[in-house]
């Protein structure tokens, strides 16, 4: 993982939600934690997991 | 409609106060009534509605709005001490000669008192917990207690190794404030005494509640108060539990009673899938019927209530939100209020705090395909439909046209929470504030690192004014998974993926 980009990242998320206004792009900011893409594993659909929660 | 009922021109909010106050107190009698003995029905996992209710729909109301008392135990190798009986055995005098080798032993409250009770096995072979001992006498003797038993059948499914016993309604006199109070409860016990951890857990929940009727104004209205905290007395307000920043900053509340006005016995299913109807009013000083506020004076034993015109001076609040209905609180009690955009609603003056609030558009459709198409198109890289691009983005983001919400005749709601971001809402005498809470929200993204390399990234939706959402259907189903991408300062896209609901 590159050095540089071990301090700051910007995350961007987008999601609908019917009648229910949601800020678009909305942006938070990780610090201080180290990202690697995970290695997701294909499913016999061809679809692969995700990493992250959501919570309602 | 009676259900927007207390909803009034802003002109005429000084003139409902004065007829308030010409009105007297008036106190009206509230019958005991049971729900019925629970019948041989066993469902796994779950607590039965006993039988015989469809002849009677307030059952169906009262079982809908009635919560447990629940008590989660160890069961600890034979001979071990197990440190959550030191209340029990403050309060026993006499225990029975026990069948099982590591018998659960328990309290509960009930009214003014605690009561002790043992949960043991009436087969010494077949082992289990299908035998209740009560200290219905309330002496602390448990010995002098006639076991009840769990119908046969009841208490194993071989298939599982988690087990299920299910007691008959239990009949007893309760303490209520030093009224002597017939109550009733249901029973029920899951255990896993098998493997690494063992333990049991028990509900014990209410089958009595209060009905009764009182005249307003002229007009008689239906009452049914219920023990929805099962713990043997009516008049438990909602309490709300504010907390600091540094342990997260939610305001919550205690569990309460509950007081349905009117309920539609007719119309059953309108109790909702938020449980937060027009008719369902929190135990509290201060009610709201028919767009009048008394001062409500419940009894522990739920036997008689005692409404008063509230003398409190009156203003406006108003929203822009349609279908907003939300639980306030303040030095005056705990409301739940209706709103919709069309007109402000009267509320006596004061502070008031969010504790919750539900926004339902159940109805709602989505654009007319023309305008959905052109979002699509702003939204994903443009390609013909079915084709390669197409099927190598709904492999990437999980998102397929199947994903997307189906056209259903289901709910369409959001709920939010109140944190201590919200702020205190005054409403002054004669003047409309309106409400700060709704829509838009904003994602809020919190990583949790989980080593050097790994961090887990968690979704939440904020509101206008802090809530905290904790729920979100669209047509009864979950909206696509919301996407993300993270970036580096400089653009570059280190992962993109999409959240889970869970």
């Amino acid at each position: 993982m590159p050095s540089e980009l071990a301090e700051e990242y910007r995350i961007t998320v987008r999601m609908t939600a019917g009648p229910f206004d949601v800020k678009d792009k909305a942006e938070s900011t990780l610090r201080r934690a180290e990202l690697v893409p995970p290695k997701a594993e294909k499913k016999p659909d061809g679809s692969a997991d995700q990493d992250g929660e959501a919570t309602f | 409609m009676s259900r927007f009922a207390w909803r009034f021109l802003p002109g005429m909010a000084v003139v409902c106060g004065l007829l308030a106050a010409e009105t007297r107190a008036e106190t009206c009698k509230l019958q005991l009534k049971r729900l019925p003995p629970r019948g041989e029905i066993f469902t796994p996992g779950l607590l039965t509605l006993p039988p015989a209710a469809p002849q009677d729909p307030g059952v169906e109301y009262v079982w809908r709005a009635v919560s447990p008392q629940s008590f989660f135990m160890q069961i600890m190798a034979k001979g071990t001490k197990n440190p959550q009986e030191t209340e029990f055995l403050k309060i026993v005098r006499k225990e029975p000669k026990y069948n099982s080798p590591q018998p659960i032993r328990g309290v509960v409250t009930l009214g003014s008192d605690k009561y002790c009770f043992a949960l043991d096995a009436k087969d010494a072979k077949a082992g289990g917990y299908n035998r209740l001992y009560f200290d219905l006498k309330h002496s602390g003797d448990l010995s002098d207690q006639k076991p009840i038993d769990a119908a046969a059948g009841d208490e194993k499914e071989p298939a599982n190794p988690t087990n299920v016993a299910q007691f008959p309604r239990v009949d007893l006199v309760v303490n209520a404030d030093g009224a002597k109070v017939d109550y009733s409860f249901y029973f029920q016990v899951y255990w896993q005494d098998a493997g690494p951890f063992k333990y049991a857990s028990a509900s014990l929940t209410a089958a009595v509640y209060r009905e009764g009727d009182i005249t307003l104004d002229g007009k008689k209205h239906h009452l049914i108060l219920v023990d929805a905290n099962s713990n043997g007395r009516f008049d438990d307000p909602i309490t709300p539990v504010e907390t600091t920043a540094s342990t997260g900053g939610a305001i919550y509340h205690t569990p309460g009673d509950t007081l349905l006005v009117d309920p539609d016995l007719k119309n059953v299913e309108s109790v909702g899938y938020s449980r937060s109807s027009t008719y369902d009013h929190p135990v509290s000083k201060l009610l709201a019927i028919d767009g009048r506020f008394y001062d409500a004076k419940f009894t522990a034993a739920g036997d008689s209530l005692t409404l008063t015109p509230c003398r409190a001076p009156l203003g406006r609040v108003t929203t822009p939100h349609e279908g907003l209905q939300a639980l306030l609180y303040g030095d005056l009690g705990v409301l739940r209020i209706t709103c919709d955009k069309s007109q402000p609603l009267v509320l006596p003056a004061g502070k008031w705090r969010l504790l919750e609030y539900t926004i339902d558009r159940t109805g709602w459709q989505p654009p007319p395909a023309a305008a959905k198409e052109k979002e699509k198109e702003t939204a994903r890289p443009s390609a013909p439909e079915h084709s390669l691009l197409t099927a190598l983005w709904e492999a990437i983001t999980g998102q397929s046209d199947s994903a997307e919400p189906v056209m259903r005749n289901g709910p369409t709601m959001v709920a939010a929470a109140a944190t201590m971001a919200c702020p205190t809402v005054q409403v002054r005498a004669g003047e409309t504030v309106t409400l700060p809470f709704g829509p838009p929200y904003k994602p809020v993204v919190t990583a949790f690192p989980m080593d050097a390399k790994q961090a887990r990234l968690q979704l939440s939706l904020v509101g206008a004014a802090g809530e905290a959402c904790n729920n979100l259907l669209v047509n009864g189903g979950r909206p696509p998974k919301p996407q993300f991408t993270i970036k580096t300062p400089k653009g570059e896209v280190v992962q993109s993926g999409s959240f889970e609901y869970g």
